[in-house]
């Protein structure tokens, strides 16, 4: 009994480390990579592709959905308290840039694209695919993970963006359509109290989202251990864990760009 | 040659391989046979510094390779093909682009004589030019099992090294596996180890069998001594019932 509490024990405290030590073999060849100019362009773009293209209508269609709800709920809210609601279009604005946006486009990216990276690489590894890489003088984090590692990183500060766009977009429709607003009238107040610095912060955490989600789900995959289970495990572990880290970062973020 | 001089192996509690010795002779084919989980496809991953010993010498050609570093396993790695227990075919590349990835990344042809290369490997394992273009999840696993073999030839390998080649194929591709690694050996003068469950391919196509149980060699010979062998391990085998 306490040789297993003992074995936990020393399993959970080696994990972080095992991450941190994945994360610096990333960083390692990922200098070796700029310092000799290699770039795998195709690999990138299909990534991209994968990411960015294939998960957009997924983030829109969600991030439109809570847009409206937000806007509902935030004009509810404000009449039960103010007794009017005409600082709707501003409150759900700044929420949106500084919190949602991001947020939502990121817990949507580690259950879609994180699960998948996650599964792939550990079907790939069971498979012996990555061992006949690394026979044919392949690097499998050179191959694997950088083009992954840059495709998040840019589909997240991109969908973050544009689903920013779409939900206020969707605000505006619903504010339009239930509360009586005019779109022009939404579109000229909506910027109340949203500044430059937020959209800058906006733009930080979907970068620090993006950095950290592929390499948590590169992680797990190179970590599965055999078998359709394996495969599983890896992807449900790159899910929560992703979505911990997001939250987490979420916090760490705020924490230091508004806060300090 | 390859040469194994007592090398051992653990795995955690489990002691893998111990003090194994053997060698394969340049340009023979050797089947190591044995139970599954005894280390014959831990004996192959060490020639290709996919798993490191714990102790003992391994030598590929005069050199010994245990402490070579990944930068200086390359030479190895491209002298020694292997072709895996799965067909291992990316899955996101067709074909010839599988067959082409180490003819590119070890500068094998330069990319004018690319094309004919890929497709004379293809030749070489009896499938058509017409696959070049399908995707793995496209073939059956036989043929998959063919471009892997194909994608191992490509980067012109001395020595050929197979981790059961048969397993989960049908009787007659099974037979039609062994006859390439047969008449591929022959052809190209490359050497072969093949681990295999299979005493009967190893005793039609083998010019040596060796049988490994707990991490070493139990019994060694031709095919014909092989069938006169006392070995209670070997008697299971020829016997079909291990």
């Amino acid at each position: 009994m306490v040789t297993a509490i003992g074995a936990h024990t020393l399993r959970i405290l080696s994990h972080p480390v095992e991450i941190a030590y994945f994360f610096t073999q990333f960083l390692k060849l990922l200098a070796r990579q700029v310092g000799t100019g290699r770039f795998r362009f195709r690999q990138t773009v299909d990534q991209l592709y994968a990411v960015g293209v294939q998960s957009a209508g997924v983030i829109f269609f969600s991030i439109g959905v809570v847009s409206l709800i937000l806007v509902l709920e935030f004009s509810f809210h404000m009449k039960l308290v103010l007794h009017q609601d005409s600082l709707v279009p501003a409150f759900s604005t700044v929420l949106l840039i500084r919190e949602l946006g991001p947020v939502v486009t990121a817990l949507l990216l580690v259950s879609r694209v994180g699960a998948g990276l996650a599964a792939e690489i550990a079907t790939m590894k069971i498979t012996d695919q990555i061992d006949a890489l690394r026979l044919l003088s392949i690097e499998p984090f050179d191959y694997l993970v950088v083009p992954r590692w840059i495709a998040v990183w840019l589909a997240a500060v991109l969908l973050t963006i544009l689903s920013i766009g779409v939900a206020i977009l969707g605000g505006a429709t619903i504010a339009a359509i239930k509360l009586g607003y005019g779109f022009g009238e939404y579109f000229n107040s909506m910027f109340t109290f949203s500044h430059f610095s937020d959209l800058i912060g906006c733009i930080i955490k979907a970068s620090v989202f993006g950095n950290l989600l592929p390499l948590i789900a590169c992680y797990h995959g190179f970590k599965a251990k055999p078998g359709s289970e394996g495969v599983g495990m890896a992807a449900t572990s790159a899910v929560v864990e992703g979505s911990i880290v997001v939250i987490v970062a979420d916090f760490v973020v705020t924490y230091l760009f508004y806060t300090l | 040659m390859i040469e194994f001089k007592k090398v051992s192996k653990r795995f955690g509690q489990k002691q893998v391989l111990n003090e194994l010795s053997f060698h394969v002779r340049r340009g023979e084919i050797l089947f190591l046979l044995g139970r599954s989980g005894v280390g014959k496809s831990v004996t192959l991953r060490h020639l290709v510094g996919l798993v490191r010993p714990d102790s003992g010498e391994i030598f590929v050609d005069g050199r010994e390779i245990s402490g070579l570093s990944e930068e200086e396993f390359l030479d190895v790695r491209r002298k020694c093909g292997m072709v895996f227990q799965f067909p291992a075919l990316l899955d996101s590349l067709n074909v010839y682009e599988n067959v082409a990835f180490g003819v590119r990344a070890l500068k094998i042809r330069p990319p004018s004589e690319e094309r004919e290369w890929v497709l004379e490997k293809l030749r070489l394992v009896h499938l058509p030019p017409s696959v070049a273009e399908l995707m793995p999840s496209q073939l059956s696993f036989g043929m998959q099992k063919k471009v892997s073999l194909a994608r191992t030839l490509a980067i012109h390998p001395a020595y050929l090294l197979f981790d059961e080649p048969t397993t989960s194929l049908d009787p007659v591709a099974t037979r039609v596996i062994h006859e390439l690694i047969h008449s591929l050996s022959r052809q190209l003068h490359v050497t072969s180890l093949v681990i295999s469950h299979d005493m009967d391919g190893a005793l039609e196509y083998a010019d040596r069998i060796l049988v490994i149980d707990k991490g070493q060699i139990v019994a060694g010979g031709t095919p014909a001594e092989m069938r006169q062998e006392k070995h209670p391990l070997v008697r299971d085998f020829l016997g079909g019932s291990a």
